[in-house]
């Protein structure tokens, strides 16, 4: 095979054994990689209502057949298993040089079973594999993780880990690449820590073969030139501000979550945007493998109580542990994003969870002597979000219920309805009160409220590639549908959404994958036209909602919390406004082909290739 | 007709006097598109129009107090 390496590693914990299997190629064909594979992979082999935490439970990680490639972004793997804090699936996407290096290594995916009796990690040499003990490294942060497992392995080799959350079974550790990337949401870190799986660690020098390697080469000139030019010869804007800058846009457009979604408007929202993270600890931008934009943001918060140096924040981190908690101490939200990364979270629900806590302990919900940091625990409380933090990772004190991300923490206290989340996953930085279309992309995305499964954002707030109205609602369900299925070819091919929006994309509402199918076609040597990569999105949209349909989900968890259907945003440019959600889902299952309840119909199941 | 206008991130430089935010003076009647027309700034840059706080298109007609925001598209999470 070309673009694919060909080959699977699966790796049984339980027995201690590794072994090579072929790719399949008509599977690969139809969902193309990445979270296409994962899904096709936990659909066959995963018992949809298993424990995520069994042994039942699979772990994927997956490239695609772009990563590793010179395709500008070819940089991403997807980590696919049932979720911990959902009960859906994941869809945890990283970037980074790991994923390549697993691609050069001469492996399209890896397959994790069962349950190491001891700690183990998985050291992967080109093509040779094996499992070794981990129990010196059991307890160690990611950082020295990763250092420890290159010293005994290999300097040069490329490691993703888990840190003490993932260990002790934080619902929403992460699993962190290269030190500071995380494949961040929705568990997937506590699943590795339940299999008593440390770390992978890849050492890759081999070659993505391409079947048109000149083909491919022209295509890579043509897309960075139309980036470069996009730009009429001024700076990157994500390489000069990191995607912190998103705070202009949505502040502006009144959906900057604060305080809990109590408001959509944040007084300090200047004090941690963008510009004053490269104004003040910004020290140079970090990118991906093949990556011309580098939103990456390597920091250091030079001293003061906060002082630390690592990666961070992003957009969703000034959100989350930012303004949703009514802080605008850029240090303090910075030195909580380095505890996530240390320690192995996922910020967003890491900050979404202490916002609701604080909003609770507010309203008298929570007593004061429970959460144990000596005072009332109040939004605009900087140090508490660092401590709080710490405490969540090392699962101790009120840590331990934090640990359990903010719906559980809310139903603990009788009161579920403070949780701002879909599915029980924390929403993203954007209030759908603001932006019908994400409200119905968080309620529908098959991980849980995500903006990164099709995110309206672009076309809502920022006019990419065209400028709809984000209030009004009747216009968003196809787009929503398309979208989302155009994020799953994304995703699969191994692709960052920051560059395929803009470059790989047809340049009108549909956003179809027209510079992907030329990508994939040089790549593979397949003759794949634009209609059957697009039907690929759409099939693995599917499977992910058929697994789920299985599992148990229907239209009864496409929901929103009571704040967001039915209060009023109390001020700003979306002031008045609820989230439309239930007139859009109607007209949304119909596009979809999904019943009423939001089930996928036979004809539907049976025209993707499904049943 | 007197409307207010801010701008931001790279729109700054467009300022007429280095002031991102100030008022104009313009005929009933003006178009967002003639404001950007005046500002200099390309029908070609990619650019998120604002208007009292809802999208606007570059046809839009300006009233009387409108306030209207200019700034680039830059997000991701």
């Amino acid at each position: 095979m070309q673009g694919w390496c060909g080959k699977v590693l699966w790796v049984d914990l339980t027995a201690s054994r590794v072994e090579e299997r072929p790719l399949d190629p008509r599977s690969a064909r139809n969902y193309i990689g990445g979270r296409g594979l994962g899904i096709k992979h936990l659909l066959d082999e995963v018992d949809p209502e298993v424990d995520p935490r069994s042994e039942g439970n699979d772990l994927v990680m997956a490239t695609g057949p772009l990563t590793g490639t010179s395709a500008p972004t070819g940089a991403r793997y997807m980590v696919m298993t049932k979720s911990p804090l959902t009960g859906a699936v994941t869809c945890s996407n990283s970037g980074g040089k790991f994923p390549t290096a697993l691609k050069k290594a001469g492996w399209d995916m890896i397959i994790i079973r069962g349950k190491a009796p001891e700690p183990v990690y998985l050291w992967v040499n080109g093509a040779r594999a094996e499992l070794r003990s981990a129990g010196h490294l059991w307890g160690k942060d990611v950082p020295e993780t990763d250092e420890a497992v290159r010293a005994e392995t290999d300097l040069s080799a490329r490691t993703t880990v888990i840190g003490p959350a993932g260990e002790s079974g934080v619902l929403f550790a992460s699993i962190m690449n290269d030190k500071h990337r995380a494949a961040g949401r929705s568990g997937v870190g506590a699943v590795m820590g339940f299999k008593r799986l440390k770390a992978v660690a890849v050492k890759g020098e081999g070659k993505v073969e391409l079947a048109d390697p000149e083909r491919f080469k022209s295509l890579v000139a043509r897309f960075l030139d139309g980036f470069k030019k996009s730009f009429e010869g001024g700076p990157v804007p994500l390489r000069k501000w990191g995607t912190a800058i998103t705070a202009v846009g949505t502040q502006n457009f009144g959906v900057f979550p604060t305080r809990n979604f109590q408001s959509g408007m944040f007084e300090g929202w200047e004090k941690i945007d963008g510009r004053a993270l490269t104004d003040q600890y910004l020290v140079k931008p970090k990118a991906c493998f093949s990556c011309p934009i580098a939103c990456g943001r390597g920091t250091k918060v030079p001293d003061g109580p906060y002082a630390g140096e690592g990666e961070g924040p992003e957009y969703e981190t000034v959100y989350s542990l930012g303004s949703d908690c009514g802080v605008d101490d850029l240090a303090a939200v910075t030195k909580a994003n380095y505890i996530c990364n240390e320690l192995g979270m996922d910020t967003i629900t890491m900050g979404a969870t202490i916002a609701c806590a604080m909003e609770m302990s507010e309203k008298g919900l929570i007593p004061p002597g429970d959460v144990g940091l000596g005072r009332e625990l109040r939004f605009g409380d900087a140090q508490a979000i660092v401590e709080l933090t710490r405490l969540t990772g090392r699962r101790e004190g009120f840590g331990r219920l934090l640990a359990q991300g903010s719906l559980r923490l809310a139903q603990h206290y009788g009161r579920p309805e403070f949780a701002m989340v879909a599915k029980g996953q924390e929403f993203a930085g954007y209030d759908p009160r603001g932006e019908q279309g994400m409200g119905l992309a968080y309620a529908t995305s098959p991980i849980g409220a995500s903006h990164m499964r099709g995110d309206p954002a672009y076309i809502e707030l920022l006019g990419v590639p065209k400028q709809l109205d984000p209030l009004t609602h009747h216009d968003k369900p196809q787009i929503v549908k398309d979208w989302q299925d155009a994020f799953s070819v994304i995703d699969s091919a191994g692709l960052c959404v920051f560059f395929s929006v803009r470059n790989y994309v047809r340049p009108d509402e549909t956003i179809k994958p027209e510079g992907i199918t030329e990508l994939l076609n040089a790549a593979t040597g397949l003759d794949y036209s634009l209609e059957e990569v697009c039907t690929a999105g759409e099939r693995i949209f599917n499977a992910e909602r058929l697994f789920l349909s299985r599992a148990g989900f229907s239209r009864k968890d496409d929901a929103l919390p009571a704040r967001i259907v039915s209060e009023p945003m109390p001020d700003g440019p979306a002031k008045g406004m609820v989230c439309r959600l239930e007139e859009m889902l109607d007209e949304y299952y119909r596009l979809r082909g999904w019943d009423a309840n939001g089930v996928p119909t036979e004809n539907k199941l049976r025209d993707l290739g499904l049943v | 007709m007197r409307i207010e206008i801010r701008l931001q991130l790279s729109f700054k430089d467009k300022a007429p006097h280095g002031e991102n935010l100030f008022h104009l003076e313009a005929a009933p009647g003006t178009t967002v598109a003639e404001v950007l027309k005046a500002l200099a700034i390309p029908d070609s840059t990619p650019k998120v129009i604002i208007v009292n706080g809802r999208a606007a298109q570059p046809s839009r007609e300006l009233m009387d107090g409108d306030r209207l925001t200019l700034f680039p598209p830059v997000a991701g999470g």
